[in-house]
């Protein structure tokens, strides 16, 4: 999978922007001594935010003249995503910082600018692939992926990595995000396949649309199971097992499951790529 | 974008294209492409049905778009549309291998140089004569002149149904083909 660095770089823009959503949730919802409970989530939205810039140089063919990708500002959706990235790095910076120090003047309205800019970051990133000459990405369900991605990352990662005494009406709050993200990435699987299965009087339009659901349906079938059951059942799951209890402790088992929806969407973007490189144009 | 004053394209008689690859060939050579890069491609297309079947070639390079998608997704500013020709010019030194023209332009010009970290494309060889596409081709069956006389041409069409829509960037290309092969 060579656009490897591409699925790493993009996981980790929507995993940064959901954690910090999270933690401006949480900073809302929760006793100001609950705050040290987030805390190590939320110092780790900048490391996730910078690993991911760092990782989508390795796409670059010359990864030192990366500066270049800014020049084209007024034209380029991708040099728009790259300002947009680089500005929610920045704010993760200072919101990250922070938490660190504990500092909390001016910390609510630092992470609801860190969210805005995340959100801004995740979106233009999805849009760069809704482009005319690419009929598999040219769809809604991509922005749906990378929202739906962000949603239930944001939402499992404080459900399952925090433990829960009491106040475990905010616990209900991250898990309704998790269902949210999960269905929201069951509806992007749904809008795919529609548009690749939809009809077009654009002969070679149909004609490579054809060629991928074929593709995807004959021979990878089971690939596209195993990240619906990963990204949409499993965290359904631990939504509905959590959802009732009073109390809950972190376990190596629910880091697992954390670890395994991550592959799970790392298993959709890479069905994603697939479908747009799959078939060289002409 | 603006239009070109006097925009430059791509004639080619598909009629009399035998798929030799002579052009493909002579274009990897002169500008040194990668293994696996073609800058100038042939391709073959078949249909109908028996026995009312037929099947037609298609050399293309970059077509020059009007609307070039190229030049407005590159982040770096490597690609520019000449004003005096319409000519879309890729600057290898502004490169920075991203490869994202490699998913907005319809036609697959720009090709990736995995030796050099960034992206080929044809560029009409410009400083030459000709084309040396069109010099090499036995059949000559590839020009190259002004759009408007090209277009005038009896039979000159750009719609062929196993090609992308001529909207989404409108190339600078005409071919003449069998009327099987329009869209």
């Amino acid at each position: 999978m060579k656009e490897w660095p591409l699925i790493l770089f993009t996981l980790a823009t929507q995993l940064a922007c959901g954690l910090a959503l999270a933690a401006t949730v949480f900073e809302t919802r929760a006793r100001p001594t609950d705050a040290v409970l987030m805390r190590p989530l939320a110092m780790a939205i900048f490391p996730v935010i910078a690993c991911g810039l760092l990782l989508s140089m390795a796409h670059l063919g010359r990864p030192l003249m990366a500066w270049r990708a800014l020049l084209n500002l007024g034209q380029s959706r991708l040099s728009l995503e790259v300002v947009l990235t680089a500005l929610f790095a920045l704010l993760a910076l200072a919101y990250s910082g922070f938490w660190w120090m504990g500092r909390t003047e001016g910390r609510l309205v630092l992470g609801a600018a860190t969210s805005v800019a995340g959100l801004a970051a995740v979106v233009a990133g999805a849009v760069l692939y809704t482009v005319p000459t690419q009929p598999a990405w040219n769809s809604g369900w991509v922005p749906a992926s990378f929202l739906g991605t962000a949603v239930l990352l944001g939402g499992l990662a404080p459900a399952v990595l925090i433990s829960w005494r009491g106040n475990t009406g905010l616990l209900r709050v991250f898990l309704s995000a998790t269902v949210a993200g999960s269905l929201l990435l069951l509806i992007a699987a749904l809008w795919m396949m529609t548009n690749l299965s939809r009809r077009t009087y654009d002969p070679y339009t149909a004609t490579r649309l054809a060629g991928v659901l074929q593709w995807l349906t004959s021979r990878n079938s089971w690939w596209l199971g195993c990240y619906l059951a990963l990204v949409s059942v499993l965290p359904a799951a631990v939504a509905v097992r959590l959802w009732p209890q009073e109390r809950v402790e972190i376990t190596p088992f629910a880091g697992a499951m954390l670890a395994a929806v991550v592959l799970g969407t790392a298993m959709g973007r890479a069905v994603m790529y697939w479908l747009g490189t799959r078939y060289e144009p002409f | 974008m603006a239009a070109a004053r006097a925009q430059i394209g791509f004639f080619v008689d598909a009629t009399r294209c035998i798929n030799c690859k002579t052009c493909e060939i002579a274009c990897k050579d002169f500008h040194d492409a990668a293994v696996g890069r073609r800058i100038r491609k042939v391709r073959s297309f078949e249909g109908g049905e028996f026995p009312a079947v037929f099947a037609y070639n298609v050399s293309m390079s970059c077509n020059h778009c009007a609307e070039p998608a190229c030049v407005q997704g590159c982040p770096a500013g490597a690609y520019s549309k000449r004003f005096e020709d319409g000519i879309v010019v890729h600057d290898p030194e502004k490169c920075i291998g991203c490869r994202y023209c490699t998913w907005l332009c319809p036609y697959g010009a720009p090709q990736y140089d995995a030796r050099e970290g960034r992206v080929r494309k044809c560029n009409l060889c410009l400083g030459e004569a000709e084309p040396v596409c069109v010099a090499a081709c036995p059949m000559r069956a590839i020009e190259v002149g002004p759009l408007a006389e090209i277009a005038a041409r009896p039979g000159a069409t750009i719609a062929l149904r196993d090609l992308p829509s001529p909207a989404l960037t409108r190339p600078s290309i005409r071919y003449r083909v069998r009327k099987e092969a329009h869209s």
